[in-house]
């Protein structure tokens, strides 16, 4: 019957997605009036999808290691200086066109003599004579462009002008604290790191601001696929929205690029640690054992997160090569897992179930190892409030890569598959410019969804700043109350927030979080990372945050958890623990090093923390010193105070408790937090008696220390981790924990 | 232009390794018939000959630049038996290369799906693989296999056409 339908390859250019804005608009006429056409497009693009999944797995190999060198060896050779700007970033770079330059080239029209120390430093690849005389022709059409962006300015100005101010605040908040200055730009080479620097450092002082995408933020992707990221944005409506705030975001950057000449200086020049990739991680300083008596109390913020694992496994499993140290965090190995933790009972009182026990450290035998497990109450989807999510897609040029935006879209598949009528989705993307590619739909409209989906394309650089804007707005607009209100950010991390500066960004995530829409975000491939930007946003906007790395992993966060990942039933979660002096002499809180909490804000509502979802776990280690317990690793006594006496011990000492347990939380819509307390007490379990999650959770923190080469790491090495995890694996019915040991095994063999 | 205009900053290869060597090496490898050694001698030396060009004449296409000088290097392999500048690859090395592939395409049906690509013509199959793993579009695909953007078309839809009616059949 479609046979003849068969013939006509522009069902195949319609699903890639080669078609342009008129043809894509023409055909999918064609599809409304012709349900055969619309059958046969749907199938073809069932076999596409799966071709698309088969090649991303088939595509699994790497150069070898040796091979690799002598590339870059073999090029250093040809030339040993490189004397060229370092900000190539590839594949933007593929993609931008000179006029992804030309915003700089651009800016130094913007700012004439008053502001030329600014604009050398902004765009030394102008200054340097290349690209001017290479594209004489775009720099006309960039030199009109800066006169349009103007104009607008000039409107613009005055309309927003809480935005500019604050890019400018933000400059001088965030300088300081830069800790990862080449973060900025992220490469791994080591030559023209200086050349890179000025740019850095001139253009967005900002350490997760990721400082190299305004250069390529107006970049043109190649044409037909930014056509085609366009083509699929039907609705003109939005589509003039997000214009006019690309012209505003111009303008307040451009103002932030004039603004930035007199902070420049502040920015360190110090080179922080580079990895050999574009990953961008947070440095890590691990906890430390601390005394109970000079600090009883240790608090902290929970935290769901994931990502740290799935990338830790990309680099055993893929790359076959050790992670990165801060790349690392122990707590979101540990919580990676299920540990079969009872949820509260239905009438419990608090939304989750809290259990402690101390058992044997197995790294270190006078030590003890307090395990802390938080269980949130399961949901059924079915009892699951409507959803009204957004995802916000980055369709940029570094998203086209099989890893990324192919599993974005299978992720999308899967989550819409758990999803009912009553239920709505909107797509929104950035790239060059941020649109609205599908209006809040009923989540069972699946072919109007799946056409959306299909024809994204990447292509065109990031610019994240107006697309969450634009996503929040979509969001807001069909708020549903005492429902799951949540944006889903789908990036690679190449988040270019040019137009707000981090900064304005946290503020406006915060913001949207305290009117109760949330911020997921769903990390994708590997290579441009900015990790710890997005675990700060996600943290923020009462969101988790997941790495997805496979199929298997989309499967876990979207489908096996979706509850969890949709449905938030307790947030601002704090623990406090204070310990007895009487039983404990020093204990370490392992993992958790960007989540701790001053001990004053774990009584004080305002202060934000991690929220529990539906069904997830959550565990916590401490390590202790029992008291009497001699040993290199209990800090030095400071001496007495002169002007206080020591602390006296209360009668409740000498109860037999190690510690007491403090929980704080909201209820999703709660602004004052519930107090939860309880003792606990040292049954001196020995490790073999331990439950198997137990001692399973313990491996996975020793992994966790061993890669991060921690000093704690006690005498286990990783055949100790195999050792234990293989024995704990439990029924492993999702087959993680073998996962794990695999992992292990991986380590093992690269740390040889 | 100025002189320093003719070189590649380190982590610009870097970076375009690491997004091109696993399309490149499953792209070589499977026109090699499997031969892994072979396919990662070619996209070696394509990386180099990269390293040797001027950036200012590729940059706006190293996708398709990548692919068409791979193709040309792996044709000539095939031409001289395997003959190439490396001694390494004249040891017969077991790579794991196409066991962790295989490792990882778990669900039969994908085993079912790789079946039928390989009985699809190596044309069709060359230009779904350029597509979907590597992700270049129709013109990069045309500039790379030097057929017309319509006989890209024309090829990928015939794949997809096939690959529908057996997966129909079966």
């Amino acid at each position: 019957m479609s046979d003849s339908i068969w013939d006509d390859p522009t069902v195949t250019a319609y699903i890639l997605g080669e078609l342009s804005a008129d043809e894509t608009a023409a055909f999918e006429k064609r599809m409304e009036d012709n349900s055969s056409l619309a059958e046969v497009v749907a199938e073809a693009r069932d076999v596409t999808n799966q071709l698309q999944i088969m090649y991303t797995e088939d595509a699994s190999s790497t150069l070898d290691p040796t091979r690799r060198e002598s590339i870059t060896e073999g090029k250093f050779r040809n030339s040993p200086v490189v004397k060229r700007s370092s900000s190539w970033r590839i594949p933007l770079s593929l993609l931008a066109t000179a006029a992804a330059l030309l915003l700089l080239v651009g800016s130094s029209y913007l700012f004439p003599p008053a502001t030329t120390v600014s604009v050398e430093s902004v765009s030394p690849r102008s200054s340097d004579g290349r690209d001017s005389a290479q594209h004489p022709g775009t720099m006309h059409t960039a030199e009109e462009a800066a006169d349009l962006k103007m104009s607008n300015m000039e409107e613009m100005d005055s309309s927003q002008p809480d935005m500019l101010y604050s890019s400018g605040v933000d400059l001088k908040n965030d300088v300081p604290t830069d800790k990862d200055p080449i973060a900025g730009f992220g490469m791994g080479a080591s030559a023209p790191r200086n050349a890179g620097e000025n740019k850095t450092s001139g253009r967005t002082p900002n350490s997760s601001a990721n400082p190299l995408k305004p250069a390529a933020m107006i970049a043109e992707g190649e044409d037909d696929e930014l056509v085609l990221s366009e083509a699929a944005i039907p609705p003109p409506a939005p589509m003039a929205k997000a214009k006019t705030k690309t012209s505003r975001g111009l303008a307040a950057k451009a103002k932030t690029l004039g603004e930035t000449s007199s902070l420049r200086i502040q920015t360190p020049a110090s080179v922080a640690d580079v990895t050999s990739d574009q990953n961008r991680f947070e440095n890590l300083t691990e906890n430390v054992f601390k005394r109970v008596s000079d600090a009883p109390l240790s608090t902290f913020s929970i935290d769901v997160d994931t990502a740290s694992y799935s990338k830790v496994r990309e680099y055993l499993l893929r790359q076959r090569r050790l992670p990165p140290v801060d790349a690392v965090r122990i707590e979101e190995l540990v919580n990676y897992f299920n540990y079969e933790y009872l949820p509260p009972k239905d009438n419990a009182e608090h939304p989750f179930a809290a259990k402690a026990e101390i058992i044997a450290c197995p790294w270190n035998e006078d030590h003890r190892l307090a395990r802390i497990a938080l269980k949130g109450k399961t949901m059924q989807p079915k009892n699951r409030p409507l959803s009204n999510l957004v995802f916000l897609l980055d369709t940029s040029g570094s998203m086209n890569s099989p890893n990324k935006l192919p599993l974005v879209k299978a992720g999308m598949n899967m989550l819409l598959s758990q999803l009912g009528e009553n239920d709505r989705v909107a797509i929104v993307v950035y790239a060059g410019s941020a649109g609205l590619v599908l209006d809040s739909t009923p989540a069972t409209q699946t072919r109007k969804i799946e056409n959306a989906l299909n024809t994204l394309a990447a292509g065109g650089s990031t610019n994240g700043g107006q697309g969450i804007q634009l996503a929040y707005q979509t969001a807001r607009d069909n708020f549903i109350d005492g429902g799951v209100n949540r944006v889903i950010l789908c990036t690679d991390g190449d988040f270019n927030v040019g137009t707000t500066g981090t900064g304005s960004l946290v503020r406006m995530v915060e913001k949207e979080a305290a009117g109760n829409i949330y911020l997921s975000v769903l990390g994708f491939g590997m290579g441009n990372h900015n990790d710890s930007m997005l675990e700060q946003i996600s943290g923020i906007g009462n969101g988790n945050y997941a790495f997805i790395d496979s199929q298997k992993e989309a499967q876990k966060v979207l489908v096996d958890q979706a509850s969890g990942t949709l449905v938030t039933i307790a947030k601002d979660v704090k623990l406090q623990v204070e310990f007895n002096p009487r039983m404990v002499s020093a204990y370490r809180l392992i993992g958790y090093e960007n989540r701790v909490l001053a001990k004053e804000d774990f009584n004080n509502d305002k202060k934000d923390a991690g929220e529990i979802g539906a069904g997830h776990a959550v565990t916590a280690l401490y390590e202790l010193i029992p008291a009497g317990v001699q040993g290199n690793a209990v800090p030095p006594k400071v001496d007495d105070l002169k002007y206080q006496s020591s602390n006296k011990l209360t009668d409740a000492a000498n109860g037999g408790e190690s510690l007491t347990l403090k929980l704080r939380y909201k209820q999703p819509d709660g602004e004052t937090s519930q107090l939860v307390e309880f003792p606990v007490i040292d049954n001196e379990t020995t490790f073999q008696d331990a439950d198997h999650d137990a001692r399973f959770a313990a491996a996975v923190a020793s992994f966790g220390m061993q890669l991060r080469q921690s000093e704690h790491a006690g005498d286990w090495n990783m055949q100790n981790v195999i050792d234990i995890a293989s024995d704990a694996k439990g029924e492993d019915m999702s087959g993680l924990r073998a996962e794990f040991v695999e992992m292990a095994e991986a380590a093992k063999k690269l740390k040889q | 232009m100025t002189e320093s205009g003719s070189t590649w900053p380190a982590e610009t290869i870097n970076a375009l390794v690491d997004r091109y060597e696993r399309p490149l090496l499953a792209y070589a490898g499977r026109m090699l018939g499997g031969d892994w050694q072979g396919a990662q001698d070619a996209v070696q030396e394509t990386f180099l000959r990269l390293c040797r060009e001027d950036p200012a004449k590729i940059e706006s296409r190293v996708a398709a630049w990548l692919f068409s000088v791979c193709r040309t290097r792996v044709i000539d392999m095939q031409r001289t038996n395997h003959s190439t500048p490396f001694d390494s690859s004249q040891i017969a090395v077991a790579d794991k290369s196409p066991e962790v592939s295989e490792a990882v395409i778990k669900a039969e049906d994908r085993d079912q799906l790789y079946g039928l690509v390989e009985k699809l013509t190596n044309r069709q199959q060359e230009v779904l693989r350029l597509r979907l793993q590597a992700g270049l579009s129709y013109r990069e695909i045309a500039e790379v296999t030097g057929l017309t953007i319509g006989n890209v078309g024309f090829h990928l839809h015939a794949a997809v056409r096939n690959l529908r009616d057996s997966l129909a059949v079966s």
